[in-house]
């Protein structure tokens, strides 16, 4: 997870070296330059008679739960981890962090479990906010 | 300067004008990247990770489901946060304002370590070292700063 680090030291305000980013030296360009080659499997909709919510879940037992796994990623602040945890899921500021150490610690945390609808409207909800989230099955006790 | 500032009616932006200038640029080169072909950028994958990492049916079923919805909510964040940079929008951020501004910090930071090569600590680490100058993992450590200070300010 991203730390406060490099904006950190100072306690309220950090600039950027010469004092003032407009000042970059060069073009901060994040506009890919080059075409790039990485495809996304199954990004494009081809058929439109299988846009029907269908099949997906036909070996899944409806007594099994499924869960919201959020996972760590360099990007995102811990800060902004746990104030998302805490607008979305409703979680207490305590609660909230407890998660956001666990998916620093440990790589990833269960933040929520349910049906498996609700729990990818969750997952829809993290990739919202920019944080790498997945759906799984319950771990079986 | 410092980036927002919390007044009686609420968050007000506190960039100064050179800030400003870099992120209209940023934001508008992110407008680009979001309208562009975001199929082939690799980018993608982070704005739209697979929601079922073992199972690649379920990803891009996931992902024909949401991705068109998350792609017009990433690009109205945009707009919006475009909009206060350029002064058609002023005054305090209501919550809709904020929320777009949170996500776009974060769509940004996204694109940024896409573009840098950070895909853990490790290339985090390394993508600091090395670049004489003013560069887009300075833009990046900023932008961080500038959410930073937005989240703090949100729930101070």
């Amino acid at each position: 997870m991203g730390t406060a680090q490099a904006y950190g030291r100072a306690p309220c305000q950090v600039s950027l070296p010469d004092g003032d980013p407009s000042n970059a030296s060069r073009d901060p360009s994040i506009v890919p330059s080059v075409p790039v080659r990485v495809t996304l499997d199954g990004m494009t909709l081809l058929h439109p008679e299988l846009d029907e919510r269908t099949s997906v879940d036909a070996d899944a037992r409806p007594d099994v739960p499924w869960v919201t796994v959020v996972w760590d990623d360099p990007v995102n602040l811990m800060s902004y981890v746990t104030f998302v945890f805490q607008q979305h899921f409703g979680f207490s500021r305590d609660k909230a962090e407890r998660l956001m150490h666990q998916v620093d610690r440990e790589g990833r945390a269960i933040v929520a479990t349910g049906p498996r609808e609700a729990m990818e409207a969750h997952v829809q909800a993290m990739h919202g906010y920019g944080l790498q989230s997945t759906v799984d099955r319950a771990p079986t006790p | 300067m410092i980036p927002f500032v919390r007044r009686g009616d609420g968050v007000h932006l506190g960039l100064s004008a050179g800030e400003r200038g870099l992120l209209t640029s940023l934001t508008e080169q992110l407008q680009q990247v979001l309208g562009g072909e975001l199929e082939r950028d690799p980018v993608a994958a982070r704005m739209f990770p697979d929601a079922y990492p073992d199972d690649l049916e379920a990803s891009a079923e996931f992902r024909r489901w949401t991705q068109s919805d998350l792609l017009a909510q990433k690009t109205a964040n945009a707009d919006v946060v475009h909009a206060w940079l350029t002064g058609a929008r002023e005054g305090a951020l209501g919550p809709e304002d904020e929320q777009a501004w949170l996500r776009c910090l974060t769509d940004l930071r996204l694109t940024i370590a896409d573009r840098l090569g950070i895909v853990d600590a490790a290339t985090d680490e390394r993508s600091t070292a090395g670049d004489a100058g003013v560069g887009l993992r300075d833009v990046y450590d900023w932008l961080g700063y500038v959410q930073e200070h937005l989240v703090t300010t949100l729930t101070a």
